[in-house]
């Protein structure tokens, strides 16, 4: 699977690994949800976007919270 | 379940269905097997799944509690891939208001999260009572209006629970449990979120201010 554009030219902050897409699973409000995420192909850090953090995220989280 | 337009649903969608697994509904089979519990139907019981989609609840009902279920639902491409799956179940198509068979054929009819896609609901319970033996329950879940206020965005047919119970009560029925369970579909509306599946069209659906809906299941018997 190919990096998203909001994803590409980024590099791991902690050991300099290239970035590719894995399902990253999370946990919230007792459900536990599955995306795909880029993260770093060397130590998985995960890379979350500004785009997805405001926009899909926090879409679910508003829904989870029943607002 | 589908719908009756010519269009294709959207319980239909492939990407719908990576997301919610062979039930297209909030809670899937755990949510059945909660219904199941509270019946203690025993093995054998011939049960009907209206709106049964590709049959997994029926598949369900028979492989891991050993009923004699069947299904029915609107959509002929539903039915045909839950037959070409599994051959040996019972599937056919047909409308929840016009069941194709006899009167006191079943001892146990579910119908989740489909009644409020119905086109005339009551006539669908109708249906149902009809269907029933004497002391048959019904497994009813769908969405419901939270509030009196008029809801916004796409609710389509779901009504209040004071109006669902007082449409039971009206069709003959007596209402033995009732629970909420909106935490499972705020859970399946985020997933489909996640995956970038758009809500339009589906009940779970309403963004920015709408009104959101609510999500019970419900246990009814005949006389």
């Amino acid at each position: 699977m190919s990096l998203p554009v909001e994803a590409t030219g980024w590099s791991c902050a902690a050991c300099g690994g290239e970035l590719e897409i894995v399902k990253v699973g999370f946990t919230y409000m007792k459900g536990n949800f599955e995306v795909d995420l880029p993260a770093c192909r060397e130590c998985g850090q995960v890379l979350v976007s500004e785009e997805l953090a405001t926009g899909k995220m926090a879409d679910a989280e508003r829904i989870l919270e029943d607002k | 379940m589908g719908d009756l337009s010519l269009k294709p649903s959207p319980y239909e969608s492939v990407l719908l269905r990576d997301v919610t697994g062979t039930t297209i509904r909030p809670g899937g089979l755990t949510l059945t097997d909660r219904a199941l519990e509270l019946c203690s139907f025993a093995i054998g019981t011939q049960l009907l799944d209206v709106g049964c989609g590709a049959g997994a609840s029926v598949e369900h009902l028979r492989s891991c509690y050993g009923y004699d279920a069947c299904g029915v639902d609107i959509s002929p491409t539903l039915i045909a891939e839950g037959l070409l799956r599994n051959p040996a179940l019972q599937l056919s198509v047909a409308a929840a208001e016009a069941l194709p068979f006899a009167a006191d054929s079943f001892d146990g009819i579910l119908c989740e999260c489909v009644l409020s896609l119905v086109e005339e609901p009551l006539k669908a319970l109708a249906e149902f009572e009809r269907m029933l033996r004497s002391g048959g329950s019904l497994i009813l879940s769908d969405l419901y209006v939270k509030t009196a206020t008029e809801p916004k965005g796409n609710l389509r047919g779901a009504v209040t629970r004071n109006q669902a119970e007082s449409w039971l009560t009206q069709s003959g029925f007596t209402i033995v449990m009732w629970e909420d369970h909106t935490a499972l579909l705020n859970e399946l509306a985020a997933r489909l979120i996640l995956a970038g599946c758009s809500l339009d069209g589906l009940c779970c659906g309403t963004s920015g201010s709408g009104q959101r809906p609510g999500y019970y299941l419900l246990v009814a018997r005949t006389a």
